[in-house]
């Protein structure tokens, strides 16, 4: 119970005590007779869901597979395979979309504590390779293997050995990528797909840049591509050569960022699971299994949001002072909107009333398709301020114990019990940490 | 591709192994003793406190998901996947 925690809460530091720093660059290494600054292995678990679910239901294998939120509800894809894939199908599109454009596919529920267990499994492999995994969703990792990967040979006999571990031990195709640095090392391994294998060596990452589109870096979009478009940056060759005054001007300090990474420089650190920076939000969005005009049903929808975020933010230690509500009508025109408290909460009901009023009061009228609320301005370890909040926070932390003990939903506000199926939580959709 | 949610307690016949590891080798369902061919795969999840093991387990062509309650040692037949 995070008001008197005084140790480690759910495996994280306090802060103002001693946690490890980040991994250091360190020296780097020498490989292919060249200097690395780092040796990074990327790992992209390709169609991971469906992969899984192709372990258990061996007949999935080679078909079209859509893997979407639930039977139940109105969802997005949460994964397809490369079958669907030539149709147009594609992940976080809305499943009945996907079933048009892929009259064939086979349609399976998401079964997330299935593919929790699957990528601890391939952690632990992982870490037959090096400390230093950094878990960076829930279907990729990097390992920084640059003072380890001498024991199988190359950096590509490194990461050949984890991809056949991977593939062969626990059945899931991936495909990996290995370059100096984490940027470059995911961007090889999207290079080939499913089940490559790709080295960027240090001395070909100029040449590799010089026509690469901007938009095959992770960060930047259609829409930052377009504007870098507009500044004549296309590919990365021509983003790297940018006067980064003209960057700046145009990005503000955002500019010194996509300026190195036009030119394949990535500084940052792997963080091992020990490193975790502390989150800056929490939140959860709810996609309804209809569009829904009923006021009160949405009030309450996102009532039952708002305990989920509050119920996470003190699972984790944490309260906030900033809310955001966000709703999306039919059309998909999506409302949102933030503010920020003279107080930090942590408590459902006091998330709840900072949040409702932000949203439209036309709800009911227009129809709603989503609902979503997040809290920012995060503190660790606080503590209440008087004695009504203690009460309040011990009422809070007990309620928390018995849900924790007896499982999620075992206590519940009264006003939440009535017209909540159980669909409902299936289409929740939250940030996934290793835990 | 079927599914049907089930969620009925059933009786299991399982067996450890030299690993630890528990197998399922059948289960009683609709009157019926199945016997299990292959277990597809297995893995872990907790309700509160308590630790549940599944088990993904191929019987002719459907695919039939088992959760072990380690609290209670109780198995519940959770759906089944028809080819």
């Amino acid at each position: 119970m995070w008001a008197s925690t005084t140790g480690l809460a759910h495996g994280r530091p306090l802060l103002g005590g001693e946690r490890p720093g980040p991994v250091g660059l360190g020296p780097g290494a020498e490989a292919y007779g060249e200097r690395w600054e780092r040796v990074v292995i990327f790992l992209d678990m390709n169609a991971f869901f469906v992969n899984v679910e192709a372990r258990a239901k061996p007949w999935l294998r080679g078909k079209p597979v859509l893997v979407v939120g639930s039977r139940k509800a109105r969802s997005v894809v949460a994964a397809c395979s490369y079958e669907t894939r030539k149709f147009g199908v594609k992940s976080g599109m809305p499943s009945e979309e996907a079933r048009r454009l892929c009259r064939d596919a086979i349609v399976v529920p998401a079964d997330i504590p299935k593919y929790t267990h699957a990528i601890r499994e391939v952690v632990a492999r992982a870490h037959n390779y090096t400390p230093v995994v950094e878990i960076t969703s829930i279907d990729e990792l990097a390992l920084d293997a640059t003072t380890t990967f001498r024991r199988w040979g190359t950096p590509r006999d490194c990461a050949a050995a984890f991809a056949r571990e991977v593939r062969e031990d626990l059945g899931l195709p991936c495909s990996l990528g290995v370059a100096p640095n984490k940027m470059m090392a995911k961007v090889a391994a999207g290079l080939e797909k499913p089940n490559g294998l790709t080295v960027l060596r240090p001395s070909q990452l100029e040449p590799f840049l010089e026509e690469l589109p901007a938009t095959e870096l992770p960060g930047i979009g259609d829409k930052l591509g377009e504007h870098l478009r507009r500044l004549g940056a296309s590919t990365c060759g021509q983003l790297g050569r940018l006067p980064l005054s003209r960057l700046k001007a145009r990005f503000g300090i955002v500019g010194d960022v996509l300026q190195d990474m036009g030119r394949g420089i990535d500084r940052r650190p792997l963080m091992a699971h020990y490193d975790y920076e502390e989150a800056k939000s929490v939140g959860n969005t709810i996609t309804l299994n209809r569009d829904t005009y009923d006021a009160a049903e949405l009030r309450r929808t996102f009532l039952w949001l708002c305990e989920r975020v509050a119920r996470r933010l003190r699972g984790e230690g944490y309260c906030g002072r900033c809310v955001y509500a966000v709703a999306r009508y039919p059309d998909f025109y999506t409302v949102g909107r933030s503010h920020r408290l003279s107080h930090y909460v942590d408590e459902g009901m006091d998330v709840f009333r900072a949040a409702w009023p932000l949203l439209p009061k036309d709800l009911g009228e227009r129809g709603v398709r989503m609902l979503g609320v997040s809290v920012s301005m995060l503190l660790y370890h606080c503590k209440p301020g008087n004695l009504f909040e203690i009460r309040r926070d011990r009422f809070t932390a007990t309620l928390d114990e018995l849900n924790r003990r007896y499982g999620r939903g075992a206590l519940e506000r009264a006003e939440l019990l009535p017209g909540l199926p159980g669909g409902l939580y299936e289409t929740v959709k939250a940030g996934w940490h290793p835990g | 591709m079927d599914v049907v949610d089930l969620g009925d307690s059933v009786r299991v016949g399982a067996i450890f192994e030299e690993s630890g590891r528990l197998k399922p080798v059948w289960f009683a369902y609709d009157g019926r003793r199945l016997a299990v061919e292959r277990v597809t795969y297995s893995w872990r999840d907790r309700d509160g406190d308590v630790k549940i093991l599944h088990y993904a387990v191929k019987v002719g062509g459907t695919v039939y998901e088992l959760a072990l309650d380690t609290s209670t040692l109780s198995w519940r037949l959770e759906r089944s996947y028809v080819e």
